[in-house]
This record gives C-alpha cells, structure tokens and sequence, in this order.
C-alpha cells in the first residue's frame, strides 16, 4: 500500500496527487467534449486547428508561470501581443521589411515593452498588476494608433509562422511523413531521458524508483506521443505538425530546463517562497523581477506574432482576454496564489485544458456571453482550488479562516517565532530553557 | 473639505490663541514643504488640461461642452467613489467595469422587457451589484484569494452574465420619454434652485463652522478664528455661484451630477463621522493593529466591497440612463481603468488608508476632462486609452514613490 | 500584605507543543503597586502576560487566575479588557495613518445618535494626554510621532479604557533616555492615583528604581518574589535570581586556536529604517581573530541582530558610517551578494522568516545561498547539488528521510541543521550565528554546538548571537556586551561571569575592563 502510493508519488513528480488532478481535468475535458460534439473534438483537423488557434496559450502560460512564481502577474498581455502583432503587420506593409527582420522587429518591440514595465515593477515597486493594468490598456490604444484601428493583412511569407505546417517529403504511405519522424524522435527522446535519470539517481546513491513506475510512466507517455502523431499526420492533404507547434514546444522545452535547472531558475522560486530570505541568501530580487517581466513580454510578442500569422492580418481586437486564459491556464497548472510553487510543465497541462474548454465551447457554437461567464468560473474554481489545497491539514486554515486575508509580510513577528517550537524531536521534562518567547 | 490636521502649532496649542486665516495660509504652506501635497498637483493637473485643450480647441471651455462634462463625469465618478472605498481598504475591485455593465442590463430588463416600475428595476440592479460585493468580500475573508484575483474572475464572469441578460440582439433601447433617460439627460435645475443649492452649502460650511467653534470654546479647545470659516463659506459660494452662472448659459446645472456630489457627501460623513469609518481607515492601514485594536475586521471588509459594487451598479444604471440604452458596451473597457485611475489620481492610496471620497471628483474631473478634450479634437478611443492608461500609471507611481519617500522619513 | 490583592496567578502551566513555556508559576499582586517581572529573554514572561490578558484562552492553560476575588476565564482579549485589564505589547496596536484623537478611540468612539463627536472626542482627547503629559496636537498624525510618543498615546488609550491593571511589557526597549524618565514617572504617578501596574523590563535600574515588588521568573518558573519596598535589593540581588542557575556541562569540550585578527569593524554606525532619530548601532567596533568564537551578549532590542544584519551587505538600517576590514585591507560591502564573496555568512535569528524558503526542499535549501558553486554556465548540476546535500545531511545529522524532503516538515532543530548547511556550504571565513539554538531542545542544541566548534576548528571566525548567558559562557572565547545600539564591555569568556555580563547588558557601566 504505501509502497504504491510511493510509486504513486514517484510517478506525479514528487508532488502527489495535486499533478495529478489537472491531467484527470484535462482527460476528463477531452472526453466530455468528444462525447459532446460526437468525436469531431479528436478529429484530426480539429487538433490541427486547435493547435494552431490556441497556441498563444501555451506561449503566455510559460512566462505567465514564471511570473506567478516569483509573486507577480501581467495583465498587459494581450495588448503587448496585439501591439506587437501590428507593429509587425505594419512593418510589413508600410517598409517592406521580410519577415525574418520583422519577426525580429517584433521580439525587440516586445523586450521593450517588457524593459518599461519591468522598470516600475522591479525598481519602483509598483505593484504588477497595477502596471499592467496600465499597460493593457496602453498597448490596446497603442495597437490602434499604429493600425488605425483596422485589420492590417500580412503575407504569405510571414504567415507561415502562424498557419505553417512541417514541409512533407519522402514516399507516401497515407500519413505525413516528418510528423512521423517527429513523433520517433519524441518518443526516443522520452526513452533517452528515463534512462538517463534512472541512471543519474542511482549514480546519486539515491534509491532507484522500482521498475514498473518507469515503465507505467514510459508506457503512458508513449502512448500519448503515438496517439498524437497518428493525428497529426492523418490529417488533411497537404497539413502535418503545424509550425506554431514546434515553437511552442521548443519554447517548452527551453523554459522547462530554465525554471528547473539553472541558477536564474532556483532564483525565482527563491523570491516567490520567501523574498527576504531570498535577499539574505544573496539573490537578486530586483534583477530577478525585471528580467521575468521582460521575458514575459517577449514571449507575449511571440505569441502575437503567432496569432497574426495564423489569422493572416492584425486587428485592433486581436488578443483581448488572453490574460485570463494565461492566468487560468497557470492556477489549473497547479500553481499557488501566493508564488513560490508552479511548474512551466503543469501550465502547459492548465493552457490545454483552457485551449479544449475554448476549442470545445466554440465546437457547440456557445455564444459569447457563456463563454466568458464559464471562462471566469474555471479561473475562481482553479484559484478557489489552489486555497482548498491549500488548507488541507496545514497549520494556515486557521489563520484563512479567521481572517488572514492577507499574505504575512516576512518580518518577524511574534506569531513567528511562537510557531516554531512545533514538532521536536525529542519531548523531554527538561525543556523549559528553549521557549522561544520573551 | 477635510478637516485641518496638522495645520495648529506642534507644541501645546494655547487655548486663546485659535485657529486663524494666518494659521490656514502658512498650514498649507507647511504641508507643501513637508511633501504633503495633498490635492494640490491634481488641481494644478485639471488647470494645465484645461489650458491646453483650450487653446487647441476653444470650444473645450464653452458652456455646452462643460455641461457635457458634468453629465459625463456623474456616472463614471459614482463608480469611482465605490472604488475609492475598496482602496481606502487596500484592496481592490477590477470588475466595477462589468457589474456596471451588468446593472445596466438589469434594469434594461427589467424596466423595458419585463416593465417592471422602473424605481424597482433600479433597485433590483443596486441589490444585485451589493450581492456581488458581499460575495467578494465572503471570499476574501473567508479563504483569502487576493482581491484582485477575486474580482479579476468576477470581470470575465459578469461581463458573460451582463451579456446572456442583453440576449442575441445585444442591446435593449430605453425611449427617450422615460423618466430614467429624461433624468439623466434633460433635468435641469433652476437657476433660482442651482443658486439656492449653492446658498445652502455655503451656509451649511459657515454655520458648521461657527458651531464647531462654540462648541470647542465651550470646551475649552483651541477653534478657528470665525474669519476662517467664513472665507471658507465665501470661496465656496464664489465657485459654486460662478460655476452656475457659466453653466446656465448653456443647459444649466443638471440634476444627475448634484445626485453624485450628494453621494459624495454621504460617503465622505460615514467615512469622517462614524465607527464604521474608522475602521475602514484602520483596516486599511494596518490589518494587524486594526485586528488587535479590536475592530470589526471581516465586517468592514465585507460592507467596504459591497458599497463599491452597489456603487458601480448605480454608475451603470446612470450610465444606461445617459446613453438611452443598455448595450454590450455599457461598462466596457475602460470604465473599469477610468474608474480606478479616477480613484487614484484624486489622491487615494492603492496601498490603503489615505484619501477620502472628495478624491473621486477630482479623479473624475481630470479623466472626464481629458477625455472630453481628446474628443474634441477629433482623436478616437485609441489615444483616449493610452492617456488613461498613461495616466493611471503615473498616479500609481507618484502614489508608490510618496509612499516610499514617507518611509524613509519614518512616516509610513 | 496590608492590602488585598488584585491579582492571584495561581500554578499557571502553559504546553506548546513539546514545550513546557510555563510550569506552575503563580504570582500575586497587591492593589495600588507597581509589580516587575524579571527575568532573562525566553524565560516566560510574556507568555504568562498573554495568558492573563486573553491572548491564550481559558483552557489552553492549567491553573486558576483570581482576579479581584473572583475566578476569571477570559477567552479572549476583549473580555480582559472590560474586566480593566489592558495590556500595552510590543507591537503598538496604533493605525500610522490616523491622528492620535483617532487612534484614541479606535473600537471606542465617542458617539452621539451614530455620529462620532469629534468635539467631545478632541476634548477627552487632551484631558487623556494631559494624563499622560504628552504635548502634541491630537490631531497630529501617529505616523509622524516618535515611538516614545506612540508608546504614550496607547498608554492614554488604555486610560480612556477605565483600567484597573495596566501591563506594559518593555514598555522603554525602544525609548531614549529621557522618554523612559518620563514614562516611569507617569507610572509612579498612576501608582499614586490608586493605579496597579504590572511592568516587564530587561532595564534594571528602571525596575528597581519604580517597582514595590519584584517577581523573577526563570526557565518557566517562578524563582522568588522580591519586596522591594522592605529595602536590601539591588540591581545584583535581582541579576543573581535571574542568572542563578548553575553551569552544566552542556556544552562539548573545545581547545581554542586562536589565530590572527582577521575580520574587523570600525566605528559601525547606522540608522533606524524608518526612525531617523534613532541609531541603531552607534560608533561600535570590534574584531574576530580566525578559529575564534566572539560572543555578542545583549537584551532583547539591543541591536545585536541590526548590527550583525546591517555588517552583512547593509541588509538591515540605512548606513551612516564606519568601515570593514578584512586581512588588512578596507573592502567595499554594498549588498548580501558581495558579503557572501567575501566570506561572510549570517545564519539569522528567525529561520522560519528570514533563513529558509519554507518550499525549498533539503538539497534546494542547501545549495541555495552559493548556487555558483554547483553550476556552470548558469545549469545547476543536479548530481553534485544531491551528493553534497547528501554530505552535509549525513555530516549534520539532518534528520530527514532523505534530502528530497521539504524543510517544512522538519523539526526546528533540523531546519536549524539545514540552515547551518546552507552557510557552510558558502565556505564562510566569517560566520554571523544570530540565535542558532533559539526553539531547538537540549539534543540538538549539543550538536549545534559541536558544528560550531568544529567550524572554529576549521580556522572560520564565529559571531555567537545569544541571549542566552550560559551558551555564551559556555561558548565564546571573547564576549562583547551591547546595550542601546553601543558595545559597552569586552571580556575574555574566562573572566566573564553571568553577574558581570548583566550589568554591562543593562547599563553603560562597566565591571572590569579587558584588554
């Protein structure tokens, strides 16, 4: 028994069962809309489509998580996409620019944007969502004054970013060939790493997970990659994996090694758990603060550029109430409210749950109003879900629930020290020396 | 309006010696030097918009255009003035924007498809919007969700609610002929009633004023000079007069801004002279001595957001009133900005426990100013969100960099 | 005994999990009189404070309260309070923003149909302070009064109040000279006007200067209860009660190497972040030689923490002064980053707060002050940050199932463990040790001691931060004595005894002087 929820554990990443509820959530989604809409929710130009509509979440959840961790957030996100998708646009049409020098254009628009709310958060200390509240609606005006509040088309050349598919080639055998590949490639490169960290922690000494967690996991994610595959590549003539996927995944991978592997990424999870302690460690908040708040709005002008590709013009509305879906898609990924805790992995899971509730919601022609008013209830209920887990069976449901509506500042009070002499080892008759009160 | 705080001598006043003009002038004075600037910038703000629009387009400071103003500004400032209490709180509210844009729809609803009378169709909406703060604040105490996440979710959420009551068409015309459109579009005042109105309170800040004087001598405590209250009573009466005069040489002074200006009496006396707003000032400065000083800390947090969405509901019916029609737009985009940036520009904190309901006129003063003069020269909602946007940000950056430079002169 | 008491604790014990705060203390106070309680920080006082006041509930206790002859249950604050007990803490219970009239009657107005009368208000507001003789506008703001001020208008507060047992628990720990003068005198005038007072204070000479009785609580228990008024007590009368144990054998044997000074400070200066007018550390200097254990003995409020937290990297206060020289040469410390390049490290005093990231697990928390160390090119390697996790859980006997386990299910002792790991892992030449034993039992305690002298051993210099005498007896080579922000004594560990150590930790007097 305790051995398997060992496994259990193991197998969720070390964090239970929480990992564990949003990929029910988003398992559960899928199969409540492909009844829903009759199997059209896993037809294979659906996904594609689906991919290449929404993958603007993905892009935003990862540096949308990086922010929550460190205790921020951006609601500026959808305008600094918007804009940037018409700077860009406009580059296009009015000098000329090719697209590789526009794309390039829009990433230094978007650091920017970033460098300016990057400076009143880190170094001003205003609040971010103040800022960015600001900012949203700046770049929404800005967004018009450059497109004069009208749609601006992009070319073909551009557009491939957005409505691109990888280029087919070699015989035909009914399927897309380098989706193919591609899904072997994942597939090995899924294999490689179990290997190799089964091997890494035995080289730590460590005890090895038993065998059947790694093969259950391997076998399960195998699984998942060649059921994609075969959806991608039985899709339409002429459609394989599309382009915006393979950003979106690079983008992944890439932010996934940062936030888990590097110092920069220890350092944000520093600042968000506990910003004093973080200072006196030698970490520096500021700095950190600034370059996530920049590299969010970098990756926002990525996900605007995306979006313009795909929808082969920038509009003045484009991008409006991304912020929610990002924040949404972050709390469904089991981050928590009050930073510290959050995975770029487990925002992706959250940013595919909003993308099949979008997807789904749109397949069964719900008007907007319910769209919105069902998008609001997923952000409460994920938020509402990180304070549940929250207080189950820690010490701060009292303090929740007796009012302690606010996040205690670190400074050192005498509840502070008063909590500490919990769980001793060793209750012995004398101890009367160490009671930490004066 | 406020009371004088730190204007009497820091040592131990003489009883004898009072309060005079003199003591007014070089109070104010010291404020200013000690970096207390208090409402000075905004109005020195309103007159630099003013200059400017002025000489781009002379039509800015014409009569007809300030009554536009003053129509335009109500709504939008009975908005602001709920969310200047949430602020005072140190919370915040993102979704006024929405559950004004709700109410609106309420009472198009109610009043046109369900002809209900049209006073319970107004009542039902400013019911709805209190549900929707105590439903806030219920969260916020009970589970401590940070308010702007609360109401972050509410914005999205309301505005589908807002949407699923206006129906596929999208929008619900109000005739011209009922009371709530002829309201706010087509009352008037009197002159004679403007000028009497005017009177009143001018009267009303003198005769306070020699009252407090005798009752403070009664008891022995220093008091204003009567010179003081009376100046104050004159000046008041001067602007009101004057600004009566220039409006009656359009339209006139309308009904619908003296309902919000009453309003903002109301909140500024519960806020000065009751329990209730003491402790909203102390909840909103420090939760923790609040909580040890025994006050009410849930109670007002809760009321704190129900007044702010009653308030917004109000806002939006007025809103919806304005305009003839409840539409989609009622309430959208940047009311919500309009209305948080009106609260934090007249001078109440975002980080709680300064500021005081005046501070919404002058908010929306300035946001409704700039706004009318952007419209006038033609430029279109593009430029007008990038000023409000611009201009939210820099009030919340004075606010963050006065509160900082306050703390390090050790008076955070 | 002529008059009747007020007041009867009676074998008060208070539990907190697997610790005994108080154990059987009982203390009666006579009506009209100020009555002290002593003794050295942790000792019980302010628990056994907040279990009269409310703060513990009846039933989180043992033993009775009997209080103006009837048995009392307070289950919170409030009911204390309309009984005529207020209790003025460290933390002010006053709103920055409001004007003293305000704070006055804060939960309290002064109301007439609903409405505050401000009038009447502003005039109880003055009778209130000229009770207690502070000259300010009350209208003036509390955020722009001194703490000495601050602490005057919650006196008035508790006055307006109606109340019967006024306690102050180190009502001066933050006062200047002439502010404590005044506010002892307005306690021996309440005193004259019938007033009972119950005063907690690490000062002395205040104590023994105002206080009829004295009673001295220590390890939990009451020691003795001293009449003051009968005559014959002195200030070394009350330090004996509160030192008077004897030193065990608790600490593990150490011969001291003691090398070359190589650390020194010099004439350190430094502000109050917020109060200007205060200096928290006035001109103070000292040294470290290497393999050596400097004690730092001073009261709660003293400033050895701001001391220790403004020398690493300015991260407490605003410098004013004063320069750091490490092997001769003056070096530059701006922030924590280049203190810890300069080997310098600070375990700090609330590990919960300021030591960890509760989220952290073992091995993240071990490496995270000197990620570099285990990285290139900015990639942790994962494989040495296990291993040397690993090494220093099993050095220091962390226990722990293994170093994938989050600190916040560790007991203090092994987050304290864990915190030691994370600034040896720095490689400190220097390591600043504020508390490092404070809520940990006996066992482990022994073990932090055995780290430190190990450390020592290695040739580190070691800052020992203790409130607790008979550790830095029982520790040091060297101890420095603050009081008020200044170093007022430094003796060698062999010629120190708790009495003297006392003495230099409660006045600018001096008993012998050392090299």
């Amino acid at each position: 028994m305790s051995k398997f929820s060992d496994g259990m554990r193991t197998l969720t990443g070390g964090r239970g069962l929480s990992q564990y509820s949003m990929i029910i959530a988003l398992v559960a989604i899928i199969l409540v809309f492909e009844i829903w809409t009759g199997g059209y929710t896993l037809d294979p130009t659906n996904v594609i489509n689906m991919v290449q509509q929404y993958s603007y979440i993905l892009i935003l959840a990862i540096g949308m998580v990086m922010l929550i961790i460190a205790g921020h957030i951006d609601l500026s996100v959808g305008s600094v996409a918007a804009f940037v998708g018409i700077v860009v646009a406009q580059s296009m049409a009015v000098w000329h620019l090719p697209a590789g020098l526009a794309m390039l254009l829009g990433l230094v628009v978007g650091a920017l944007v970033g460098a300016w709310q990057g400076f009143w958060v880190a170094y001003v200390r205003v609040p971010a969502f103040i800022v960015t509240l600001a900012g949203q609606l700046i770049f929404r005006g800005a967004n018009q004054v450059v497109g004069n509040s009208t749609a601006v088309p992009t070319p073909d050349s551009y557009n491939w970013i957005g409505n691109g598919f990888l280029p087919d080639f070699g015989p035909d055998f009914g399927y897309s060939n380098p989706t193919l590949i591609l899904g072997l490639v994942v597939i090995a490169a899924l294999i490689w790493k179990e290997v190799h960290d089964r091997r890494k922690r035995v080289r730590m000494g460590a005890s090895p997970q038993p065998v059947w967690v790694s093969v259950v996991r391997l076998v399960l994610l195998c699984g998942i990659t060649i059921f994609a595959t075969f959806l991608f590549a039985t899709g339409r003539v002429g459609t394989s994996f599309p382009i915006v996927g393979i950003i979106a995944g690079v983008l992944i991978l890439v932010y996934s090694f940062v936030t888990s592997s590097t110092v920069f990424g220890r350092h944000i999870y520093a600042v968000g758990g506990n910003a004093s302690a973080a200072v006196l460690s030698g970490v520096k908040s500021r700095g950190v603060n600034f370059l996530l708040m920049m590299n969010m709005s970098i990756l926002a002008a990525v996900a605007g550029m995306v979006f313009v590709g795909n929808a082969q013009a920038s509009g003045p509305f484009d991008g409006t109430g991304w912020e929610l879906d990002a924040i949404a898609a972050v709390f469904v990924g089991g981050a928590a409210i009050f930073g510290g805790v959050g995975t770029v992995a487990g925002s992706i899971i959250g940013a595919f749950v909003m993308a099949f509730l979008a997807n789904g919601l749109s397949l069964l022609g719900l008007d907007a109003s319910w769209v919105s008013i069902i998008r609001g209830l997923v952000l409460l209920a994920a938020v509402a879900f990180d304070v549940y887990n929250k207080t189950q069976g820690r010490p701060s449901i009292i303090g929740l629930l007796l009012g302690g509506f606010r996040r205690k500042k670190p400074n050192i009070t005498e509840e502070a020290i008063q909590a500490q002499p919990q769980g001793l080892e060793k209750p012995s008759g004398d101890q009367v020396d160490k009671v930490p009160l004066s | 309006m406020s009371r004088e705080r730190r204007g009497t001598a820091r040592d131990l006043p003489d009883p004898s010696a009072g309060y005079t003009l003199r003591d007014m002038v070089s109070g104010f004075g010291g404020r200013l030097r000690d970096g207390e600037l208090g409402s000075l910038p905004v109005v020195v703000g309103l007159v630099v918009i003013a200059v400017l629009f002025q000489a781009l387009n002379p039509r800015f400071l014409a009569p007809g255009n300030l009554v536009n103003l003053t129509l335009q500004a109500a709504p939008l400032g009975v908005i602001a003035l709920g969310v200047v209490v949430v602020l005072l709180v140190a919370q915040i509210d993102l979704s006024v924007g929405s559950v004004s844009g709700l109410a609106s729809a309420v009472v198009g609803v109610a009043a046109m498809r369900l002809q209900w009378p049209l006073l319970v169709g107004i009542a039902a909406a400013i019911a709805a919007g209190a549900a929707i703060g105590a439903f806030y604040g219920f969260l916020l105490t009970r589970f401590g969700v940070p308010s702007f996440l609360i109401t972050l979710a509410g914005l999205l959420g309301f505005l589908g609610v807002q949407l699923v009551l206006l129906g596929p068409s999208g929008s619900i015309n109000i005739p011209f002929s009922n009371p709530l459109v002829q309201f706010a579009n087509t009352w008037f005042l009197p002159p004679w009633a403007a000028y009497v109105i005017a009177g009143v309170a001018a009267m009303g800040v003198l005769g306070a004023g020699l009252a407090r004087r005798r009752r403070r001598l009664r008891a022995q405590l220093p008091a204003e000079h009567p010179s003081v209250s009376i100046v104050k009573a004159v000046l008041l009466l001067g602007v009101l007069c004057l600004a009566v005069w220039y409006l009656s040489l359009d339209r006139g002074t309308a009904v619908m801004p003296v309902l919000f200006l009453l309003l903002v009496v109301a909140i500024s006396y519960l806020l000065r002279r009751t329990r209730w707003g003491r402790s909203v000032f102390a909840v909103g400065g420090n939760p923790d001595a609040a909580r040890r000083a025994g006050l009410p800390v849930t109670r007002t947090l809760v009321t704190a957001f129900m007044i702010c969405s009653a308030f917004a509901a109000l806002g939006g019916v007025l809103q919806a009133a304005r305009l003839g029609s409840a539409t989609t737009l009622t309430g959208s985009a940047d009311t919500n900005l309009n209305a948080i940036a009106a609260a934090i520009i007249g001078g109440t904190s975002l980080f709680g426990g300064r500021g005081g309901a005046w501070s919404a006129v002058l908010g929306v003063l300035v946001i409704s100013a700039i706004s009318s003069g952007l419209t006038l020269l033609n430029l279109d909602s593009s430029v007008r969100y990038m000023v409000t946007g611009a201009v939210l940000l820099l009030a919340v950056i004075v606010d963050s960099l006065s509160r900082r430079s306050r703390a390090s002169r050790g008076r955070a | 005994m002529a008059n009747a008491p007020i007041l009867e604790m009676r074998g008060i014990t208070k539990r907190f999990p697997g610790v005994v705060a108080l154990s059987d203390v009982s203390m009666t106070v006579t009506r009209g009189e100020i009555h002290a309680i002593c003794g050295e920080n942790g000792a019980g006082k302010s628990t056994l404070m907040k279990v009269l006041s409310g703060v513990y509930p009846y039933g989180t206790y043992e033993g009775e309260i009997i209080y103006e002859g009837e048995e009392v249950r307070f289950s919170d604050t409030k009911q204390s309070e309309s009984a005529g007990i207020a209790i003025i803490h460290q933390e002010l219970a006053l709103i920055p923003q409001l004007s003293i009239t305000e704070n006055l009657f804060l939960g309290n107005e002064i109301s007439r149909f609903g409405t505050i009368d401000w009038v009447a208000s502003q005039k109880r507001a003055r009778e209130l302070l000229d009770l207690v003789g502070l000259h300010e506008d009350p209208d003036a703001l509390i955020r722009t009064l001194g703490v000495g001020k601050q602490q005057l208008v919650e006196i008035a507060k508790a006055l307006h109040k109606d109340v019967k047992l006024l306690i102050l628990d180190e009502p001066t720990a933050a006062l200047n000279e002439a502010e404590s003068q005044h506010l002892l005198d307005l306690l021996t005038g309440f005193k004259a006007s019938g007033m009972t007072a119950i005063l907690i204070s690490h000062k002395l000479n205040e104590v023994q200067r105002v206080a009829d009785s004295i009673t001295i609580i220590r390890d939990g228990k009451t020691v003795e209860t001293l009449d003051v008024t009968a005559g014959g007590v002195d200030e070394d009368r009350i330090i004996r009660g509160m030192v008077g144990r004897s030193l065990e054998s608790r600490f593990p044997q150490r011969t001291p190497r003691i090398g070359e000074t190589f650390f020194e400070v010099r004439n350190w200066t430094v502000q109050h972040p917020v109060d200007p007018d205060r200096l928290v550390c006035k001109d103070e200097s000292f040294y470290v030689r290497r393999g050596e254990i400097v004690g730092f003995a001073g009261l709660m409020g003293a400033g050895r923490t701001e001391l220790a937290m403004s020398v690493f990297g300015r991260s407490y206060g605003t410098y004013l002064g004063g320069e750091i020289i490490k092997d001769g040469r003056p070096i530059q410390i701006t922030n924590v980053h280049e203190a810890i390049e300069n080997g310098m490290g600070y375990v700090s005093e609330d590990r919960k707060t300021l030591g960890l990231n509760l989220l952290d697990t073992v091995k993240r928390a071990t490496v995270s002050a000197r990620l570099e160390k285990i990285s290139r090119a900015g990639v942790v390697d994962e494989l040495k940050e296990y291993q040397i996790a690993e090494e220093y859980r099993q050095a220091l006997r962390i226990k722990a199932n293994s170093v994938d386990e989050g600190v916040s299910k560790l007991s203090g002792g092994n987050q304290q463990k864990v915190v030691l790991a994370k600034w040896m892992f720095t490689d400190p030449e220097l390591l600043i040790l504020d508390e490092p034993t404070r809520g940990i039992d006996v066992g482990a305690k022994y073990e932090i001691y055995n780290i430190i002298n190990q450390l020592a051993a290695q040739g580190k210099g070691i800052v020992l931060i203790s409130s607790e005498l008979p550790e830095l007896l029982g520790m040091s080579d060297r101890i420095y004595t603050i009081f008020e922000g200044q170093i007022t004594n430094v003796l060698p560990a062999e010629q120190a005894d708790p009495e003297s150590l006392m003495v230099s930790m409660t006045s600018t007097r001096r008993t012998r002087q050392a090299a």
